[in-house]
């Protein structure tokens, strides 16, 4: 086998057996479902009935946006954390690549967002289940006779695609608390800077809409937003629901800027002395 | 440079800011040395083995590692190098025995019956399977001498090994570094302020001042050079100070015990046997008379700027 793949290959096991001994990994498997479950039980007890589309995009949004932040800080703790305990030695004494070495900390923060995000997706889902469940629904265009009907197939099918494009700015909460984390020693004040950045570009991109697609944390409640204003008859938004697919810019945009960040984040650890 | 060459460093500097930490040092450390360094507080032995190491990139010089002087073959190379530079590195929340697998895998191929011969080694087979963050002092220590042997290196490098040790470790670790370098041929480079240490360990020594070699030399040709002198505990002391005087190549040494301790003089070892009869012959009664030669400890401090022994490090 190529040694560069073996080497990422151990790397990989390494990586995964320290992220199962982070508290901090497990606290935010127990805190984003109860995240999604408590602000479902607001949405349906504290405030006034929601159809179920609007519920869903609230608590998932909400359980994505604690997973954010969790990835931002596992990220930003990664790197310097160890060099602070000196563990970070006894790595580069080894003849394995920091650039791998670095790369396989990224894919295992990859690994753990899609885990963090299928279970604010299955607490969100579950949770709409309980509260009456998807159906369909009518869109009625004032002044018009005809109203417009949306299956409840055709909504899971949004659903599903809107649902998908909040997965990748998620990626790049985890890049970015990478490369703060290579950069900068103390893991506070690399948390502090990374969130500082993550809403920064968030402004940045509501400001100036073409490069939303650019700016991932802005797009952390976006599409959600959108399927809850469809669901609440609001056609203006239903153009842009039906662009969400695989291949468009609100989906590639984060990954593209999530693989730069990491691409920075090996390059910065690599030219670094060690401590 | 031969092929009996592990380690080598030409003209190797390295500064921080206005601080010259290393300065052109040139050094050799031969295929089954036990090479120790020694130097005072900021002689800059920790950055030259952080150098040796690629942790940290040279200002001015070159590095050779098994021969290799470009970073990047270098970095290959060290899968035949096992370290702990500065203090025992691990990561704390992985047991003794997950530290040992993970990073000894990081250099090639293990297996799980090694890591347990390794934790055997240092004494920490009972606590292998506790996380690290637990581990005294003492334990972390072992444990970072374990992480440096772990991968079955060929070249060994120690920074202050025996820290946090008790007695008993000092001298199993001393055991240690004596039967793998001549059971299994492994090459150390040992960085230590125990002087007795390194003279009860090390074949070869190199002492750095101020960031700059002072003498690299084999310890046995360094203990050949020692000046020497001899101890006479004699009576009546008067007689015995006058008939060593009355030989023109004697010089007496200031007493440094006060005036009934033994005479203290150096003399050619080869014309000790007149100066014996001679006593004799004036009816001196000779109790002892011993040889006392300079300690490596001695020789160091002379060397590496006389400072007082609270600097050493």
């Amino acid at each position: 086998m190529n040694p560069l793949i073996n080497d990422l290959l151990r790397c990989l096991r390494f990586e995964s057996r320290k992220l199962v001994r982070r508290n901090l990994f497990w606290m935010s498997l127990a805190a984003v479902p109860l995240t999604v479950v408590l602000s479902g039980w607001a949405a349906t007890t504290l405030a006034q009935p929601v159809e179920s589309y609007a519920l869903f995009a609230e608590v998932s949004s909400w359980g994505f946006l604690l997973a954010a932040f969790f990835l931002l800080v596992l990220g930003c703790s990664s790197v310097n954390e160890e060099g602070i305990c000196g563990a970070l030695r006894a790595v580069r004494c080894r003849p394995v690549s920091p650039a791998v070495y670095l790369l396989a900390k990224a894919l295992v923060l990859a690994v753990a967002t899609l885990v963090l995000a299928t279970l604010a997706l299955i607490a969100a889902y579950l949770w709409t289940e309980r509260a009456g469940g998807f159906h369909a629904v009518s869109i009625v265009i004032p002044g018009l006779e005809d109203t417009e009907v949306y299956s409840a197939a055709a909504m899971k099918h949004f659903t599903l695609g809107l649902t998908i494009a909040q997965v990748p700015p998620l990626f790049f909460s985890s890049g970015l608390g990478l490369l703060v984390s290579a950069a900068i020693d103390s893991s506070g004040l690399a948390v502090v800077l990374g969130l500082l950045i993550s809403a920064g570009l968030g402004g940045l991109g509501s400001v100036q809409t073409d490069l939303a697609p650019l700016c991932p944390p802005a797009l952390l409640t976006r599409p959600m937003e959108l399927l809850g204003e469809l669901a609440r008859a609001n056609e203006a938004v239903q153009p842009q629901v039906e662009a969400w697919t695989l291949t468009s810019a609100p989906v590639w945009g984060p990954l593209l800027v999530t693989g730069v960040t990491t691409l920075v984040a090996m390059l910065v650890f690599s030219k670094r002395p060690v401590r | 440079m031969s092929g009996d060459t592990l380690v080598e460093t030409r003209g190797l500097s390295r500064h921080f800011g206005p601080i010259q930490a290393v300065s052109d040092l040139s050094l050799t450390v031969r295929n089954g040395d036990v090479y120790g360094f020694l130097g005072l507080n900021g002689a800059g032995k920790t950055t030259t083995l952080r150098m040796i190491l690629g942790l940290l990139p040279p200002t001015a010089g070159t590095v050779s590692l098994f021969g290799k002087t470009k970073a990047r073959e270098r970095r290959r190379l060290l899968a035949r190098v096992g370290a702990m530079v500065e203090s025992p590195a691990f990561f704390p929340s992985l047991t003794g025995f997950e530290n040992l697998w993970h990073l000894g895998r990081l250099s090639g191929p293990l297996e799980k019956s090694r890591v347990d011969h390794v934790l055997d080694l240092v004494g920490l087979s009972h606590a292998g399977h506790r996380a690290a963050e637990h581990y005294s002092l003492g334990m972390k220590q072992r444990l970072g001498i374990a992480l440096a042997l772990v991968s079955r290196p060929e070249l060994v490098i120690l920074d202050e090994p025996t820290n946090g040790l008790d007695p008993n470790g000092i001298l199993e670790m001393r055991r240690l570094v004596k039967r793998l370098n001549r059971e299994e041929g492994v090459t150390f480079i040992i960085s230590s302020h125990l002087l007795h240490e390194i003279e009860m360990t090390c074949s070869r020594v190199c002492i750095l001042d101020g960031g700059r070699l002072v003498i690299e030399e084999d310890l046995k040709s360094i203990f050949e050079t020692l000046e020497s002198s001899f101890r006479l505990d004699a009576a009546p002391r008067q007689l015995a100070l006058e008939v060593v005087g009355s030989f023109a190549e004697a010089r007496i040494l200031p007493a440094d015990e006060g005036e009934d301790a033994p005479i203290a003089f150096e003399f050619p070892r080869d014309h000790l046997p007149r100066l014996t009869a001679a006593l004799v012959e004036r009816g001196v009664d000779l109790f002892t008379l011993t040889e006392h030669r300079m300690s490596l400890e001695e020789f160091f401090l002379s060397r590496a700027g006389g400072r007082t022994e609270g600097q050493l490090t």
